[in-house]
């Protein structure tokens, strides 16, 4: 470090006194810091977020034919399946144990199963919109339904998947079901 | 109608966060403007 | 931090102190304008959405098909700041000049804001024609929340500490990095059919009665109006940031030469 320059030893050559000089009070604390800390809680988010996607294979809908074709191979394991609910074929019924539950059937690509379900199940539940459902095989016959093949899905949640289909058609069909109070 | 609160709900998120947001950009801008000289802010000269 | 007083300021000689322009003035009424005018689409001319099936049942969502008209507009507003900021890093690397600089920062956080705001209106939507607020074996949710958390990490980025310069280079290269996700996010939907409850898309598939269609557009453009204001006004708010840099270094410089005896004035003391 130089000592600062007076008047009667300034250089003009070298004029600027560069020394340092006391520097502002560097933020402190929290405000200094926060931008550090966000970013790495934003990376450790990240990372916790792909581990727990790409972690758990349950997370793959499994369409209906392809989950009956591996039945056998599924065994007891939990998984996904998606798939149509057959019109008309939604039942309540009750479990073993008094549990009520609401069985029918699944439909993709002309292969069909039976369901029973044991949780809540969403206002858009309805015929031909399809069904994510949450659960595993069992092998009976206590629920048949349209397929009727010795096994049904139980499963426990129901997520409803919505196409891309925001078409009408056969207002005036829609209008009468409104007025028979099919729907509000 | 149906899902009133759902659509009460997103409607008025999305109008109270654009808002926030926009009024914040605004006073903050009218803070720094103060700070700066008029011929460094030019966007509003008389030309602009 | 000190102000500035080098070179007049303040508006005594009748220019504003505001960020605001003729520009962003028809911008303003233009948005609060279209944003009426799509409140009453939205509410009084779109029917609900609804469709008879084959064997005679009403299905569809109803009137949740009115949050559509602020989900979706968020969703493209979104991959606009944060395709805009893309470019405008991209521009930043090769000339290395502020205003791209400035103009990533700024459309970066505008992206941010309806990046989180379609998460938010997305999860109120997916209550009620889902079954659920949040769902991680969608794909395309959990790829937008992780390109939202990459640019959030961005602008902290900007918060730490370091050289303008650095700060920039540094941010860019986050920004290309993180565009990426854009597409992801953006195709998750056909590349993952089966990891999504989201639809495929119904403009592209032209699966939507005009009415629906017809305020969707608008509604993106309002929002592209309403980009724009914010971006003018957020770009100018970043601007005058710098100026006060700028001329705090100028002030300081000329505290400095005043100690050590340098006369400025022209024909002075170097």
């Amino acid at each position: 470090m130089t000592d600062a320059p007076t008047e009667d030893t300034v250089d003009p050559g070298e004029a600027m006194d560069l020394s340092p000089r006391p520097a502002r009070p560097a933020r402190r604390g929290i405000r200094r810091w926060a931008p550090v800390l966000v970013v790495a809680i934003v990376a450790v988010v990240i990372a916790l977020v792909l581990w727990r996607v790409l972690a758990d294979a349950t997370l793959v809908f499994r369409e209906v034919d392809d989950a009956v074709e591996r039945r056998e191979e599924l065994g007891d394991d939990r998984f996904r399946m998606i798939g149509s609910p057959v019109s008309g074929s939604v039942q309540e019924v009750s479990l073993e144990d008094g549990r009520p539950a609401v069985a029918f059937s699944v439909t993709l690509d002309g292969v069909v199963a039976d369901v029973v379900h044991t949780g809540a199940t969403s206002d858009q539940f309805q015929p031909e919109v399809p069904v994510v459902i949450d659960g595993h095989w069992v092998r009976s016959s206590a629920f048949a339904g349209a397929a009727d093949d010795g096994w049904y899905f139980a499963s426990d949640r129901m997520l409803v998947k919505h196409d891309n289909d925001y078409r009408v058609e056969n207002q005036d069909r829609i209008d009468d079901a409104e007025e028979r109070g099919q729907y509000e | 109608m149906t899902h009133v609160g759902y659509l009460i709900a997103g409607w008025s998120i999305s109008v109270a966060a654009v808002v926030a947001y926009a009024g914040w950009v605004l006073v903050r801008g009218r803070s720094l403007s103060r700070r700066v000289p008029e011929n460094r802010r030019r966007w509003m000269m008389p030309d602009d | 931090m000190t102000t500035a007083t080098t070179e007049s300021t303040g508006s005594s000689e009748g220019i504003p102190a505001t960020t605001s322009s003729k520009a962003t003035k028809v911008l303003g009424w233009l948005t609060l304008g279209g944003f009426a005018v799509l409140v009453a689409l939205a509410f009084a001319w779109v029917p609900e959405d609804t469709r008879i099936t084959e064997q005679g049942d009403v299905v569809g969502q109803f009137d949740a098909v009115r949050l559509m008209f602020v989900h979706v507009p968020s969703a493209i507003l979104a991959y606009t700041g944060f395709g805009l900021t893309f470019l405008a890093s991209l521009a930043y690397l090769r000339w290395r000049t502020d205003w791209w600089d400035m103009m990533a920062h700024a459309s970066a956080e505008i992206g941010v804001l309806f990046g989180v705001l379609t998460l938010v209106t997305g999860s109120i939507w997916g209550r009620p024609t889902w079954q659920t607020w949040w769902e991680w074996g969608d794909v395309r949710l959990v790829t937008t929340l992780v390109m939202v958390l990459v640019f959030i990490g961005y602008l902290a980025v900007r918060r730490i500490p370091a050289d303008v310069a650095v700060k920039a280079r540094r941010s860019a290269v986050i920004a290309l990095v993180g565009a990426v996700n854009i597409v992801i996010v953006n195709r998750s939907v056909d590349w993952w059919e089966n990891r999504t409850l989201h639809q495929q898309s119904t403009l592209i598939a032209r699966k939507i009665r005009d009415e629906t269609l017809f305020t969707l557009s608008f509604s993106f453009a309002v929002g592209m109006v309403l980009f724009a204001w914010l971006l003018l006004h957020r770009f100018r708010t970043a601007y005058l940031q710098s100026q006060i840099e700028e001329l705090e270094v100028n002030e300081a410089l000329a505290e400095r030469r005043a100690e050590a005896g340098i006369d400025e004035s022209p024909g002075g003391r170097p």
